[in-house]
């Protein structure tokens, strides 16, 4: 109780500091996420990681630490953050993937095993077998090992690997490919996709779930207040980190739209590229085929 | 175990799953649209003959029969026109039709019953909301594809045309000198507006 | 497409001489047939399918059927190329792309296996299967079993109007009834190798959240059946001559579903005295007409004695 006193005792000092404006760091309108992102990484070598700009070759690490700081408290902080309906959001995104058994399924980024549960459960597959989760993050892949065996999904493969380079598995490998809540902190989104497409079979289908851009403009500003004054301060509560759900809120808003990034996948080649909101845009599902 | 939110909640509605092949379909949506322009027209066309015929009923007999029958053959023609244009295009007709046969009837009945200049204002304010209306829709056509809509906007100017000189006749035979002129040209604009925007949709 | 007014006559019986007996209590339980087949989808889909209600629900309206009035005056004439560039109005929406293609061969896969396996993700499952593409090709059709329904009925409804260009249907000399009788048994035949699962098709077209496509394609199967046969009217009875076209419709799919007689020959002499049905409506409406002539010329008479009565003729012929 007194470390919690103290902490936001902290907390509002650092806050005063701080003064956040966010008006001027919303990039909604101007979130050309796509085109500034390879217009940087043409011109300089450089993107973005929330506001900063920093290297390509720095930001896979630092998206690193971030997740490694975050592992073992990110599931009470998205259940704290969202109040819970990250579980409805994972629960509609693996209704909307409705896989059948036998199936070979893989879920990048998933390295607390989140969807991957979710699709075991869906699929009343006792021990999870045909799912592989892939993260890059050895921390994340830990938590969820370890929750794995508490729930009895011995059959799940764990695999340590980049998104954009999944080397180790061979093309035309899987039936379905998703990621949920991953896919804006890949340095170069275009190659992750390219990479789905590869390691997806003909029919095979992707599937992203992620954070997307608010339609209603009076709902857009409740969001950015609730996501820029509140999401870092209850991360330093509860998790002791205030910068790495700064950049969480901040990568949210430098992730491109819901047409842009449906463009984005429909130029790695997939078909029948449709993207549905829930929660007013909060988040959006995003699916494709390979023909 | 099943969730059941209150019906005030139910309108946190997910949209449903977009395709973006219906996103970059933009033609299909521009055939709507023009749809729509069809529909209103044709049912503006019928609403002008209907008015015609309400003031013929009435002012049958009188000096400016044979002016309102020369307008009324001549609005005729239009919907002959806005006709095989529905036809063509296999366009939904307005579900307004029956009121627009009896309103249409009454307004020029009554316009025509408060007297010849009255009906002639009746005219005027009728023929200038159509007028503004038919230059919107070439503004649109033309912004879209005016080589795909030509026939329609040869249609929509043709008739346009016409209304205009109806308007101008209706000016010149006394419409200003109607009684309550200026509050009986604001309602019927009014109610031209509102019939425009209902037989656009329904 | 099944109406969901459809449901409510699955309650209604079919008595010897193979007309459906409607009533409004058959009506009332009709509709609380429809509310427990909703209630019990909600409840035994995954748990997920409930969450449906945070994302909204369209509501159902159920048409009245009209009567019509059908002219008896065969195809006026209209220019066969208006016919042909209305009909690519329809067919510009569908373009033919590879992703078409993948569907179709999709579907096409997937239809025989319908037999054994339903209309359902499944079926769809084994027929991509079998064409060399991933289970995970069921998501192409987005809502599983409705989505293969909604296909076949837009596939069968684009093949009538290919069977209406090549008979040319609609510049036959016989009357717009005629025609209309024969496009829809020949629609009504293509589900006949499927009657079997048809009661499942019917029953995911009347679910509440694919009511709103189910009547869309009743609007367009109708659209086209009139236009075929000849109807080029542009007031009050294009609405009705549509409506009674699905309402023949869906009557004759619910006597499909349910005849046990051989080629389903009751069905289609219900649909017979149907259409005859209509043809009395039709000549009862052009008697009514004559009438409306005389009401009109009683009309004028009373205005113009009113005229009379008040003043107004002499105040006229006096300004004159």
């Amino acid at each position: 109780m007194a470390s919690l006193i103290r902490r936001t005792l902290l907390l509002r000092t650092f806050c005063r500091a701080k003064r956040f404006t966010c008006h001027s760091q919303y990039v909604h309108q101007e979130s050309a996420g796509a085109e500034r992102m390879s217009n940087s990484s043409k011109e300089s070598n450089e993107t973005h990681f929330g506001f900063q700009t920093v290297k390509e070759s720095e930001k896979a690490d630092k998206v690193y630490e971030v997740f490694e700081e975050v592992a073992q408290s990110y599931d009470k902080m998205n259940d704290a953050m969202s109040f819970g309906i990250h579980r409805l959001w994972k629960d509609i995104f693996v209704d909307r993937l409705a896989p059948s058994k036998p199936c070979k399924i893989l879920d990048v980024a998933g390295g607390t095993g989140d969807i991957a549960f979710r699709i075991a459960k869906y699929l009343r597959n006792s021990d999870g077998g045909g799912i592989t989760v892939c993260d890059i993050n050895q921390a994340m892949l830990d938590v969820g090992r370890k929750r794995a065996s508490e729930l009895g999904f011995s059959g799940m493969e764990w695999l340590q690997g980049n998104a954009e380079c999944l080397s180790s598995i061979a093309d035309n490998t899987y039936d379905s490919y998703t990621i949920a809540f991953g896919i804006r902190n890949v340095t170069h989104i275009d190659k992750a996709l390219k990479e789905a497409y590869r390691v997806l079979k003909p029919g095979g289908q992707f599937m992203c779930l992620e954070f997307s851009q608010v339609q209603n403009e009076n709902l857009r500003w409740l969001y950015d207040q609730y996501s820029f004054q509140a999401i870092p301060v209850m991360g330093q509560l509860i998790a002791g980190q205030w910068k790495a759900y700064q950049y969480l809120v901040e990568s949210i808003r430098q992730f491109p739209n819901q047409e842009e990034f449906a463009g984005m996948i429909e130029r790695a080649g997939f078909a029948f590229v449709r993207h549905e909101n829930l929660t007013f845009g909060v988040v959006a599902i995003h699916c494709g085929h390979k023909l | 175990m099943s969730l059941r939110l209150s019906p005030a909640l139910r309108h946190l509605r997910a949209s449903k799953f977009t395709c973006n092949n219906c996103l970059r379909k933009k033609h299909t949506k521009i055939s709507d649209e023009v749809h729509g322009m069809l529909r209103v027209d044709h049912a503006g066309e019928f609403g002008a003959n209907r008015i015609y015929a309400g003031q013929m009923a009435v002012l049958g007999r009188s000096k400016s029969a044979a002016l309102i029958q020369h307008m009324w053959d001549q609005e005729k023609e239009h919907k002959k026109i806005f006709d095989d244009l529905m036809v063509k295009h296999r366009v939904r007709p307005t579900a307004l039709m029956p009121f627009w046969h009896i309103a249409g009837f009454l307004l020029g009945a009554g316009s025509a019953v408060l007297g010849e200049k009255s009906a002639m204002a009746c005219t005027v304010a009728v023929e200038a909301s159509i007028v503004e209306h038919y230059n919107d829709q070439l503004r649109k056509l033309a912004n879209e594809n005016p080589e795909k809509h030509a026939e329609i906007m040869a249609a929509i100017k043709k008739c346009r045309d016409e209304e205009q000189e109806h308007h101008d006749t209706g000016m010149d035979k006394g419409a200003e000198q109607a009684p309550l002129y200026k509050a009986m040209t604001a309602a019927i604009k009014v109610g031209c507006k509102a019939a425009i925007a209902l037989s656009t949709k329904v | 497409m099944t109406h969901p007014l459809s449901s409510c006559f699955c309650s209604c019986r079919v008595n010897r001489g193979g007309q459906a007996e409607n009533s409004l209590f058959s009506l009332f339980r009709g509709s609380v047939h429809l509310w427990k087949i909703d209630r019990m989808l909600a409840r035994y889909l995954p748990l997920l399918q409930c969450y449906g209600n945070f994302m909204g629900r369209t509501t159902i309206i159920a048409r009245p059927l009209l009567a019509s009035n059908f002219s008896t005056n065969g195809t006026t004439s209209q220019d066969a190329n208006a016919s042909a560039q209305s009909e690519g109005r329809r067919e510009e929406q569908v373009s033919s792309s590879k992703e078409d293609d993948v569907k179709f061969k999709i579907f096409s896969a997937a239809l025989p296996l319908v037999h054994q396996l339903g209309w359902t993700k499944e079926c769809l499952e084994a027929g991509a299967e079998s064409i060399g593409f991933s289970k995970s090709s069921h998501g192409i059709f987005e809502h599983g079993g409705t989505s293969f329904v909604q296909f076949f009925h837009r596939n069968c409804n684009k093949e009538l109007r290919k069977i209406a260009k090549v008979e040319q249907i609609e510049s036959a000399k016989s009357d717009e009834l005629t025609k209309v009788h024969q496009l829809l048994e020949k629609r009504l035949q293509m589900i006949l190798p499927y009657l079997p699962q048809w009661p499942q098709a019917m029953a995911l077209m009347s679910r509440p959240h694919s009511s709103l496509d189910s009547y869309k394609l009743l609007y367009e199967l109708a659209d086209d059946i009139c236009f075929f046969a000849g109807d080029r009217s542009l007031n009050a009875t294009w609405y009705t001559k549509r409506a009674a076209v699905a309402g023949l419709y869906i009557t004759g799919e619910l006597s499909l579903v349910q005849d046990k007689s051989a080629n389903c020959d009751e069905s289609w002499q219900m649909l017979a005295r149907r259409i005859e049905d209509l043809r009395k409506v039709e000549e009862f409406g052009g008697s009514c007409s004559r009438q409306q002539e005389i009401l009109k010329d009683i009309a004028q008479s009373s205005l113009t004695l009113i005229r009379n009565l008040t003043g107004m003729q002499s105040y006229q012929r006096n300004s004159r």
